[in-house]
């Protein structure tokens, strides 16, 4: 909401700078989003007046003047046509700026001295529309006797500072001139003047049927006669000028003027247009209509419209038709002004991608009785400007009239929400100020403000004057514990333990295209689905985690950052009947270059052994996103919960990755079962442990783990802990063996293990071994 | 008894010589050894009257004293140097670099959103986890903002269906807590939240919120103020002013914004608070009497204040990043430096 601060002091005697009326102004809740001066694009463009003209020597389409700016006649080379020796123009001297940021500078033209520009309206910022006195094309030409050199923005009345208001959507009566007028004047303790209006006489003479009056709750209408439409006068113009509006005539331009003013839009129609003098307010029937921006609309059933009896004059609070447009000739105008539901107007506006100034304001939900304010206050102007003559009386259909409200004014329940101790009578005295009367201890709510309806919106209003500053900072005396759960704990040393790890965290969109799942060689699942997305990339909620970690890594190694780690603690999304979506939370780490296979599983088992997760192990997968001789299943407590693998080559490619990439996803919520937050400590052993190294030549296909299986089983109870240390396969053993080697460690909780005893159980071990796997002892 | 004196002159003399810890032990042989003259004169003692034994024996212990002080003394300035010059022959240069780990890093958001909640943690509030997707209920109804509310509109909401909605708020989880858990109520809710903003330098269409709410007998707009206010000095620091200005929420009554002074100037006015000094950070207000009545609590029995704010808009002026696309971008160059 623009407000250009001169028009704002016509309604409250403002004496403060604009620095201080808009910290004082967004204290007491009119929020100030920016300031800006009128003439602020263009600088250093004075008056000057033309001496003489001469032609150029050496170009026939140019010609040389003499301007004098005041203090001094400069020498300046135009090619305009339309000056004459003593036309008083604007000059854009050395250093001077123009709207479009041009810098003017002194140069040659044509090998004489140039020692500035003569400008048009249009290099000043402005139109025609705005300056209708302005030239076709050329030089702007100053009417009157100015002064010489003085700041064309002076001369102008472009010397404006216009504030930019955020206007919240309960203040409806805001988005006005007066209305902010109303709310400086209470914050600066002065008194508001009204507008000058004119009485009304009423009389519903007029053919006018609302059929829709849930739809519009009033409508009046003012015929004009013997109109006589021209340009506005400047001061009217100016005003529209500064809050970003175009003049065009003088009575659309009185209509605009008195929306911006009041708040409450306003309507005119060429009332020859208007065929059997008959107006409807009803709700279109699949209808078009070419608007004013010359745009043909389709009107749908639920828009409501103005018509009359064969056509469609304009949608009902958002724009006007292009038939009854007000035009030169134009001699009979009908004034519109009305009241339309908020919600209504909203539907309808936002169906035809079409938001107006008017619509702006109804969709907030105006006050019905705002429509007798504008109508009086347009009639005077009309009059005032001798635009035409009102010969009849004014149409008002209003059946339901909307009345005061009254809330009881209860000082203890306001002084207990607020934590305050603020006298009745200093609330009534506040309330005043914003028109709030008090009456045997009653609030008598005017119908502009529609927002208050109970002790809250009264404590607001009161601490809004009284000051959000002026009360003291306390804390609540609740004694509550806080604190995070153990869910949220656990997480936090997941994160932890995999940061330590060399892991980097990332947060990922939680949309996917529906396309990610076949990306990545992924069933479709039961997506939800997104009605109005941002295009298709992100129409589905995640299905899975590993298509955006993917994505990341892609992008990563397009930066060159290599050898990474990455993972991500996030919700995937699964639609289900009759209730909300499951969201179930998975880890996803994703790792490539040095971190192979064996780095991702040896981060999990060192997660795992963090979390106290005693019984996991890893079985071979069959993903067939992942490689199929270079996966595993991640089991704990005989259930699997997730996977780790390398990415399959395909899948690989879809992202464009040329590297072997790592994956692995876990379901937290097995996590969260099986972390155990309950460690018992052990004594420390006693007696020393005794270790022997055995090298094992066994084929190829048989695991590891078989063979440590074999070796706890035939082991005692003193094995402490087996270790592989080494894996080898190549030349010096034939080629389908490998040799693994181990180190078991072997202690007794009660004495010294003696040799003869490790001995027996070490030659059980190794026989068991060579008749279970054919394993030689190397 | 110049015997003596000699004696010792000469072992002074001898170990004053000594150049190297083993030559000192080879003199300390020589000298206090079986083989030693002092050792000899202690085994001589037999010889002497037994009047004068004592006397004797008492001075040869003394020498013996002495010279075992004095090599004592040598020995230890002697060890000294000799440590020295080891030590300087093991001179490293320092400025090589150190030997690191590798290790990652939290993403900011989780770094900012850490710092928060343990502040809030701090003052007794329990972290509740949010959902993404709710009922149009949970997201307007409950929280004031009726089927044709303005504010509906405005909050340019993702839908799934009639009924159900991406999260446009964390609001919504307040009435979760409020259906589900009497009064006293003090909890805070990090989650995200969506809105159909075209992604640019300063709009993503998921972004992460934190709620608050606080719901007890005689809560009071004083109350909210002074929570903040201790909000906002254990985040940015002790010095910091915080203002409250009037606002508009549906669901709080009052209702106001919170500024805090500058993080680039102080407060003195610069580019990034157009020279007002202050930065909005968050959104707050007394719970709307409506809201409280929407859950089964009384109103005229209970109050209580509920605050938000936005994450990424909190680390972005905490760290000075000016993209908030970079928060999603997820390359490590960023992810590391926080």
């Amino acid at each position: 909401m623009y407000v250009p601060f001169s028009w704002l002091k016509k309604f409250v005697n403002l004496d403060c700078s604009v620095n201080e009326f808009i910290d004082k102004m967004t204290m007491t809740g009119s929020k100030v989003e920016s300031v800006k001066f009128l003439g602020e694009k263009i600088s250093g463009i004075v008056v000057g007046k033309i001496l003489e003209i001469k032609k150029h020597p050496n170009a026939d389409k140019l010609v040389i003047t003499k301007v004098d700016i005041g203090k001094e006649i400069l020498q300046i080379i135009t090619g305009a046509t339309n000056i004459f020796e003593n036309a008083i123009v604007p000059v854009a001297v050395h250093n001077s700026f123009l709207c479009d940021g041009t810098k003017i500078k002194k140069n040659k033209l044509r090998g004489e001295w140039s020692q500035g520009m003569l400008c048009s309206i249009e290099e000043l910022g402005y139109t025609k529309n705005q300056f209708p006195e302005a030239p076709d094309n050329g030089i702007y030409i100053f009417k009157d006797d100015v002064e010489l050199g003085a700041d064309v923005r002076e001369i102008l009345e472009l010397t404006e500072d216009v504030i930019d208001f955020e206007i919240t959507t309960n203040r409806p009566d805001c988005l006005s001139i007066f209305g902010i007028a109303r709310e400086a004047a209470a914050t600066f303790d002065k008194k508001l003047n009204y507008p000058l209006c004119e009485d009304l006489s009423i009389k519903n003479d007029l053919d006018i049927e609302v059929r829709n009056s849930d739809l519009c709750k009033r409508y009046m209408a003012q015929i004009i006669e013997n109109v006589k439409i021209e340009p506005s006068p400047q001061w009217l113009r100016h005003r529209l000028i500064s809050c970003g509006i175009n003049p065009i005539n003088n009575i659309v331009d009185i209509t605009n003027y008195v929306m911006l003013e009041t708040g409450q839009p306003l309507h005119a129609f060429d009332a020859t247009y208007i065929s059997h003098d008959k107006i409807i307010v009803r709700t279109a029937e699949n209808e078009m209509l070419k608007t004013l921006d010359g745009v043909q609309r389709n009107l749908t059933n639920d828009m409501l419209v103005i018509a009359d009896p064969e056509k469609i004059l304009a949608v009902a609070g958002v724009m006007g038709g292009e038939s009854s447009k007000i035009n030169e000739a134009t001699k009979k105008i009908m004034i519109e002004s009305a009241n339309f539901d908020g919600y209504s107007v909203r539907q309808t506006s936002k169906k035809l991608n079409l938001r107006t100034d008017a619509s702006m304001r109804y969709e907030k939900n105006l006050d019905p009785n705002l429509t007798e304010f504008a109508m009086k206050r347009v009639i005077y102007l009309i009059k005032k400007l001798n635009c035409g003559e009102i010969l009849s009386p004014t149409f008002d259909f209003y059946p339901i009239k909307n009345n005061s409200r009254q809330i009881k004014l209860n000082p203890d329940k306001i002084n207990g929400l607020l934590g305050t101790n603020i006298s009745a009578q200093e609330m009534i005295d506040i309330l005043e100020k914003i028109e709030l009367r008090v009456e045997n201890g009653f609030i008598i709510v005017p119908t502009f403000r529609n927002d208050l309806e109970n002790d809250a919106d009264i404590a607001e209003e009161i601490l809004r004057f009284y000051g959000y500053d002026k009360i003291p900072f306390t804390l609540p005396a609740s004694k509550n514990i806080g604190g995070k759960s153990k869910k949220q704990m656990l997480y936090d040393k997941i994160k932890n333990i995999l940061v330590a790890h060399a892991a980097f965290e990332m947060k990922n969109f939680s949309f996917e295209s529906p396309k990610a799942a076949e990306k990545c060689m992924l069933e479709n699942t039961n997506a939800v689905k997104i009605l109005n997305p941002l295009g298709e990339e992100f129409s589905i909620m995640r299905t899975n985690t590993i298509d955006a970690a993917l994505r990341c890594m892609s992008f990563n190694l397009n930066q060159k950052n290599n050898d990474l780690i990455l993972f991500e603690i996030s919700k995937i999304f699964e639609n289900r009947k009759n209730d909300l979506p499951l969201e179930k939370e998975f880890l996803t780490i994703i790792t490539s270059g040095e971190n192979d296979f064996f780095a991702l599983k040896g981060i999990i088992v060192s997660l795992f052994e963090q979390l106290k997760i005693n019984n996991f192990d890893f079985k071979n997968g069959d993903k067939n996103f992942l490689h199929p001789f270079r996966q595993a299943n991640i089991f704990i407590n005989q259930e699997t919960v997730g996977y780790l693998g390398e990415v399959h080559p395909q899948v690989s490619k879809n992202y464009d990755i040329k590297h072997r990439i790592y994956l692995a996803t876990i379901d937290l919520e097995y996590i969260c079962k099986s972390a155990c937050d309950s460690v018992k400590f052990k004594p420390l052993p006693k007696f020393p442990a005794i270790s022997r190294d055995i090298a094992l030549l066994v084929n190829k296909n048989i695991s590891s783990k078989s063979l440590c299986d074999t070796i706890l089983k035939f082991s005692d109870n003193n094995l402490e802990d087996v270790k592989l240390f080494d894996v080898y396969e190549g030349k010096q053993i034939a080629n389908d063996m490998k040799s693994l080697a181990y180190k078991l460690i072997f202690r007794a909780c009660d004495r010294t293990l003696t040799e003869d005893e490790i001995n027996s159980v070490m030659q059980k071990i190794i026989d068991a071994l060579k008749s279970e796997h054919d394993a030689i002892l190397r | 008894m110049i015997e003596l004196e000699d004696l010792k002159q000469h072992a002074f003399e001898l170990i004053n010589n000594a150049k190297s810890l083993k030559e000192l032990d080879e003199i300390k042989i020589k000298l206090l050894g079986k083989k030693s003259e002092i050792n000899s004169l202690m085994k001589s003692l037999k010889d002497l009257a037994p009047s004068e034994r004592p006397i004797f024996g008492e001075k040869i212990n003394a020498l013996r004293n002495q010279i075992e002080n004095k090599l004592n003394d040598v020995k230890n300035n002697l060890f000294e140097a000799e440590q020295n010059l080891c030590f300087q022959a093991e001179k490293i240069d320092i400025t090589l670099p150190g030997v690191t780990n590798k290790i990652g890093n939290l993403h900011p958001l989780t770094i900012v959103l850490n710092d928060i909640q343990n502040i809030f943690i701090s003052m007794g509030y329990e972290v509740i986890d949010a959902h993404d997707v709710e009922t149009t209920y949970y997201n307007f109804d409950a929280l004031n903002i009726p089927k044709n509310h303005p504010a509906r509109d405005e909050q340019d909401t993702f839908y799934i269906n009639d009924e159900q909605v991406l999260v446009t708020a964390t609001s919504p989880m307040q009435i979760r807590v409020m259906e589900t858990r009497k009064p006293p109520i003090k909890i805070v809710s990090p989650g995200r939240v969506y809105r159909t903003d075209e992604i640019d330098a300063t709009h993503t269409p998921v972004f992460h919120q934190m709620e608050g709410l606080v719901v007890d007998k005689n809560i009071t707009m004083c109350d909210l103020k002074g929570t903040l206010d201790v909000f906002a000095k254990k985040l940015i620091g002790e010095n910091v002013k915080t203002r409250f200005r009037p606002h508009y929420f549906p669901f709080t009554e009052p209702s106001a914004e919170m500024d805090v002074t500058c993080f680039v100037c102080s407060g003195e006015g610069c580019k990034t608070c157009k020279n007002t000094g202050f930065i909005e950070l968050l959104g707050c207000g007394m719970v709307h009497p409506k809201v409280l009545e929407n859950v089964g609590i009384d109103p005229s029995e209970f109050s209580g204040f509920a605050f938000g704010m936005g994450i990424e808009r909190i680390a972005m002026q905490h760290f000075g990043i000016t993209d908030i696309r970079l928060f999603y971008e997820n390359d490590v160059r960023f992810l590391r430096q926080f």
